[in-house]
C-alpha cells in the first residue's frame, strides 16, 4: 500500500501550490512529513480571496488579518512586523515602515523579506534629527518636533508594488511620501531612492495601470512617470469630475 | 485510433513482469521514456521496476486518450484550415469529462498514479492527479484529511501544542 504521509517533497509541494492559505496550515498540522513541507514554504498559497492587515495585537504581538470569505479574524505570528506600521500591499507582499523610519518589504507567508533604503533626503521635508521620542509633557501648544511615531504613519502616504518580486527581479517600488506627498521609487541595485521632479508641490494620489504609474494633482490634473532619459512627470490631462460623474 | 503500419512500437515492461505494446507517440507522452529514446533511437524493450501493471495500465490508458484527442483536433484543424472554436471547446470539455471519470479511483490508487505520473514524467496526469489530490484536502480539518488519506498522526505533542498556540485556527474545518 502507498503510503501518503510518505510521498517526497517534490509532490507534496505540487500539492500545497493548489491550497489557499487556510488550507496550507490544516495540511502542515497532519503528520510530521507534511509539516516539514510546509515549513519550506518554497509555493505561496493558490490565489484566493486577500486577506486584509490590521493591526498587532498588543498582548501577543501577533499580527490581526480579516478573511472576507471566511468572515472572521485570524492571528499570525510574523515577527518581522513587530511594531510596523503597514502603507500598502500587493501580490501577497506588505510594504511596512517600523519606528525607525526603515522600510520593508515582506512576503508573510514565504517570509521572503527586502530591507528597503532609508527613505529620499526627507529631511529636506521633515528634519529627520529633529524627531523625538515623544511630545514634551509641558508641551501647550504651537509648532513642534514630530515624534517618531507620527512620522512612522506619516512618512509614507502610498505605496505601490505593480509586480510580483519574486517573479520580476527588476520590478518597481512607487511611494509618495514626506508632507507634500513627494512621489519617488527604487529599485533592486539602486543606491538610494529616486525621487521624481513634479510640476505640482502636492501630489494627490498614485496609482499602476496598464504598464504605467499615474499621478494626480489636487486640481485632479493627471500625469505620467516617464522613466527614460530621466525620471519626470509628463502631463496627460486635466481630469473634469463632470465628465467621470456622466459615465 | 488511426494508426500506420510503420508506427514504431514499443514494449514497456512492468514491476511485475507484464508486458504492454505501445506506439512510440504514446510512449513518448512520458518524458522519461522520450528521453530515453532520444538518448538511443533504437531501443524498443523498456522496463519500468517502479511501476505495478495495474498502474501502468491506467498511465497508456490516460496517455492513448490524450494522443487520440490531440490527433483528432490536429485533422479537424487540417481538414478545415482551421479548428472551429465550438468544436475545439467540445473536444476539450469531452476530454475534461474524461478526465474527471479517470480519477474516479481510491486514494491509494491515486497515491501510485501520482508516484508513476511523476516517475515516468507525464506532466498533464501529475497535474491531473495533484489537482485532485488537492481538492480532497480542501476545507477539511488535519484529523479529516488523516482519515481520507488513511494517515497515522505521527506529531509528537509538543509539536501538536506548539501549532495549537501558534496557529489554533489550523485545527478546524472549513464551515
Amino acid at each position: 500500500m502507498p503510503d501518503w504521509s510518505d510521498l517526497t517533497n517534490d509532490v507534496l509541494e505540487h500539492i500545497t501550490s493548489f491550497l489557499a492559505l487556510l488550507d496550507h496550515y490544516r495540511f502542515g498540522a497532519v503528520c510530521k512529513n507534511w509539516r516539514s513541507v510546509l515549513k519550506l514554504r518554497r509555493y505561496p498559497p493558490a490565489p484566493q480571496l486577500p486577506w486584509l492587515v490590521l493591526e498587532e495585537e498588543k498582548e501577543t504581538g501577533k499580527r490581526k488579518f480579516y478573511s472576507l470569505s471566511a468572515a472572521r479574524h485570524y492571528y499570525l505570528e510574523i515577527p518581522e512586523l513587530h511594531g510596523r506600521y503597514v502603507c500598502g500591499s500587493s501580490h501577497g507582499w506588505i510594504f511596512a515602515v517600523n519606528i525607525k523610519i526603515t522600510g520593508i518589504l515582506i512576503n508573510p507567508f514565504t517570509r521572503e523579506c527586502y530591507v528597503l533604503l532609508p527613505f529620499p533626503a526627507y529631511s529636506k521635508y521633515v528634519d529627520v534629527s529633529s524627531l523625538v521620542e515623544k511630545v514634551p509633557s509641558d508641551y501647550t501648544g504651537g509648532p513642534r518636533a514630530y515624534t517618531f511615531e507620527e512620522m512612522q504613519i506619516g512618512i509614507v502616504l502610498k505605496a505601490i508594488l505593480p509586480h510580483d518580486p519574486k517573479e520580476t527581479s527588476g520590478f518597481t517600488a512607487m511611494i509618495i511620501f514626506g508632507q507634500m506627498n513627494t512621489p519617488a521609487f527604487w529599485r533592486p541595485g539602486d543606491v538610494c531612492w529616486t525621487v521624481i521632479d513634479s510640476p505640482e508641490s502636492f501630489v494627490e494620489d498614485i496609482i499602476y495601470f496598464k504598464g504605467n504609474f499615474y499621478i494626480l494633482s489636487p486640481e485632479n490634473m493627471l500625469y505620467v512617470v516617464d522613466f527614460e532619459p530621466e525620471p519626470k512627470l509628463r502631463e496627460v490631462g486635466q481630469i473634469k469630475v463632470e465628465d467621470m460623474a456622466l459615465e | 485510433m488511426a494508426r500506420s503500419s510503420t508506427e514504431n512500437m514499443i514494449t514497456l515492461m512492468s514491476s511485475d513482469g507484464e508486458e504492454f505494446m505501445v506506439t512510440e507517440k504514446v510512449a513518448r507522452e512520458c518524458t522519461t521514456i522520450r528521453n530515453m529514446l532520444e538518448d538511443d533511437c533504437v531501443i524498443t524493450n523498456i522496463p519500468l521496476p517502479n511501476v505495478t501493471s495495474d498502474i501502468l495500465s491506467m498511465v497508456i490508458e490516460y496517455c492513448m486518450e490524450h494522443v487520440a484527442a490531440a490527433e483528432k483536433a490536429a485533422a479537424e484543424t487540417a481538414e478545415k484550415g482551421s479548428s472551429s472554436a465550438p468544436a475545439a471547446a467540445k473536444a476539450n470539455k469531452d476530454l475534461e469529462e474524461w478526465d474527471k471519470a479517470f480519477m474516479n479511483v481510491d486514494v491509494y490508487t491515486l497515491c501510485d498514479l501520482i508516484l508513476a505520473a511523476n516517475y515516468l514524467n507525464v506532466s498533464g496526469l501529475l497535474d491531473l492527479t495533484i489537482q485532485t489530490a488537492a481538492n480532497l484536502i480542501k476545507g477539511k480539518s488535519p484529523e479529516q484529511i488523516r482519515k481520507t488519506f488513511h494517515i497515522q498522526n505521527d506529531l509528537s505533542l509538543e509539536e501538536e501544542e506548539k501549532i495549537r498556540s501558534q496557529t489554533p485556527w489550523a485545527f478546524e474545518k472549513s464551515e
